[in-house]
């Protein structure tokens, strides 16, 4: 059945996934607030032919850390967790407890 | 490579959906599917690929043989030669290392020292080797029944069987449900729209319900015993409860939703199974494709119902045996499946009359009750843990707590409860029945204008979601 609400969530989503695509492409990257990233981003893989294996994981790797607007995305999901549930990346009692540290 | 990662969703899929609607035939569209699926498994799997391709290939061969065979005797040899190749490839993949082991700890009984050979004492699992098994011997069964048609081409079958949408984590897709679509399917907008709203439904319910309940669970199930108190037991065992459920209903969503988005239809996996009022009914609603396979190639096949009712419990118990193990090369898997086997047998014994007479509410906490304790056997690592977990849910633990114990404040937080209160109403569709939920023919304009506006912003907290938290593993990818 053709539906409306399916075709207003379509477009959004087509839209969503193709900017994402070229975002990726162009490392487009725009950010409104600090990211303190705790660890080392993945760099561009080096592609080898006699180990195509190391290739696939280190591109894998590649695409996890640099997809289009990371930065806007992780921003806007701290600042959901704030402004919505009062959390903050930072602050995490649970974990404490268990042994991780803050 | 799973779904609900940005390497699927901001470079794979675009590729694969953008190339396969410009391609102008089905033929090389099929040829472009099996192409991408090959990918998206190598990505993962690497070199385990050829697994695949083997049984690809043997069940083509074997489909082949059985067409071509002229006697009956041909026929079983055909039909024997491609079930046991295949059955023989899951065995060493999956239970190989389990099987020498249990054999290891059953002579170290007996005072019998068992080294086992270094090459079984690791063997990696393919992904999905379990659900291309079940498809192979549905499809060669199928076709020695007459109920489909061979397929010929090897490419057409092996897009078939390698599709990426199901191929690694089901819904068990029989070559019968989509025999018409392999060479002949409608590509239209409205399939498209279909698809994307049930992947983000799915998406939705791995992102932002079934990855926080995870963690919750995680926080409780890598507890120690004696960190645990009866209240936080309860909790983890919930949480696990509804993280199972919509970590797998939200990947057969998603799968269903690019099956359709391609112009297949896939079976349904899912019927909101924590509304069952018995263990009868919940096995009608939960992996529907899992249990419907096993009704028709094993439960039926061994005699069903129709027989004395000692045979019946025994072909209940040997197929929810074999479903346990089908889930996990270990005792807690087999455990679980036999304690639904178990409760089945006291329904049909007539237990589930007693429970269609009682009031509703009290027949589906029996059901929830049951699953809940069942859910602790396969989370839990070890048999040990798992009985240890269930006598500090019960309150039968007499040992006292460690310093370090977890209550309910220390695991829960606003944003916790918030999530598990929304999984927990959508789980049991707990939510009253306003018209807003129904779905009607003629749907007024504005309400689908919000729906679509409403989805579009689930959607898009997915999506934020997703990029910001670094927890996404997929349960149902070890089977």
């Amino acid at each position: 059945m053709k539906r409306l609400s399916h075709s207003i969530l379509a477009v959004s989503f087509l839209i969503s996934i193709a900017l994402g695509f070229l975002g990726t492409l162009n490392q487009w990257n725009p950010y409104f607030g600090p990211i303190n990233e705790n660890r080392t981003i993945a760099g561009k893989p080096e592609f080898s032919i006699k180990d195509l294996s190391k290739t696939i994981a280190q591109t894998d790797q590649y695409l996890a850390d640099n997809f289009g607007f990371r930065k806007f995305m992780i921003r806007s999901h701290a600042l959901i967790r704030h402004f919505v549930f009062n959390a903050y990346s930072a602050e995490n009692r649970v974990l404490e407890k268990l042994g991780v540290t803050e | 490579m799973v779904f609900s990662s940005m390497q699927f969703l901001f470079v794979f899929f675009p590729v694969v959906f953008g190339v396969y609607f410009v391609l102008p035939t089905i033929r090389l569209k099929n040829l472009f599917l099996l192409f991408a699926s090959l990918m998206f498994y190598i990505w993962g799997e690497r070199n385990y690929v050829f697994v695949m391709l083997a049984s690809i290939t043997i069940t083509w061969a074997g489909g082949v043989l059985l067409e071509k065979s002229r006697s009956d005797k041909e026929r079983r040899i055909a039909l024997a030669t491609g079930i046991i190749v295949n059955l023989l490839l899951l065995a060493y993949y999956k239970y190989a290392v389990f099987l020498i082991q249990s054999f290891g700890n059953a002579l170290a009984l007996v005072g019998i020292r068992f080294a086992a050979p270094e090459n079984l004492q690791h063997v990696h699992l393919p992904a999905g080797i379990s659900f291309f098994t079940f498809q192979a011997i549905s499809y060669l069964i199928d076709l020695n029944r007459g109920t489909i048609k061979c397929q010929r081409n090897l490419a057409t079958f092996g897009m078939y069987k390698s599709f990426f949408p199901q191929l690694i984590a089901g819904p068990i897709v029989r070559y019968a449900h989509i025999e018409k679509e392999v060479d002949h399917r409608p590509v239209s907008w409205a399939h498209v729209t279909e698809g994307i709203s049930i992947f983000c439904v799915g998406l939705a319910q791995k992102i932002l319900l079934a990855n926080p309940m995870g963690q919750l669970a995680d926080d409780v199930f890598n507890s120690p015993l004696a960190d645990l108190t009866s209240a936080s037991t309860w909790l983890g065992a919930t949480a696990y409860d509804l993280q199972i459920f919509f970590d797998f209903s939200g990947y057969s969503q998603m799968a269903i939703g690019l099956g359709r988005m391609f112009g297949f239809t896939f079976p349904q996996n899912f019927n909101v199974p924590y509304t069952a009022s018995s263990i009868t009914d919940f096995w009608r609603r939960w992996h529907m494709s899992l249990s419907s396979w096993f009704r028709d190639y094993l439960y039926i096949p061994l005699g069903g119902n129709r027989c004395s009712k000692t045979r019946n419990f025994f072909n209940l118990f040997i197929v929810f045996f074999l479903c346990g193990l089908w889930h996990g090369a270990s005792w807690t898997f087999v455990i679980w499946g036999a304690y639904h086997g178990l409760f089945l047998c006291l329904e049909k014994a007539g237990l589930l009359e007693k429970l269609n007479k009682a009031p509703v509410g009290l027949s589906r906490l029996y059901a929830m009750l049951v699953v809940l304790v069942g859910w602790v056997f396969f989370r839990a690592d070890s048999l040990t843990y798992a009985l240890g977990f269930l006598k500090k849910m019960f309150g039968l633990d007499s040992t006292p707590l460690s310093a370090d114990r977890l209550s309910l404040y220390d695991l829960l937080n606003y944003e916790r409860i918030v999530v598990f209160s929304i999984a927990l109403v959508l789980s049991a569709q707990l939510y009253p029945k306003l018209p807003v939920f129904q779905s009607s023919e003629r749907p007024h304009p504005l309400a689908e204008i919000v729906r679509g506006v409403a989805l579009s912003g689930v959607f898009l907290l997915s999506l934020v979601y997703l990029a910001g938290s670094t927890f996404n593993p997929f349960i149902y990818f070890r089977f």
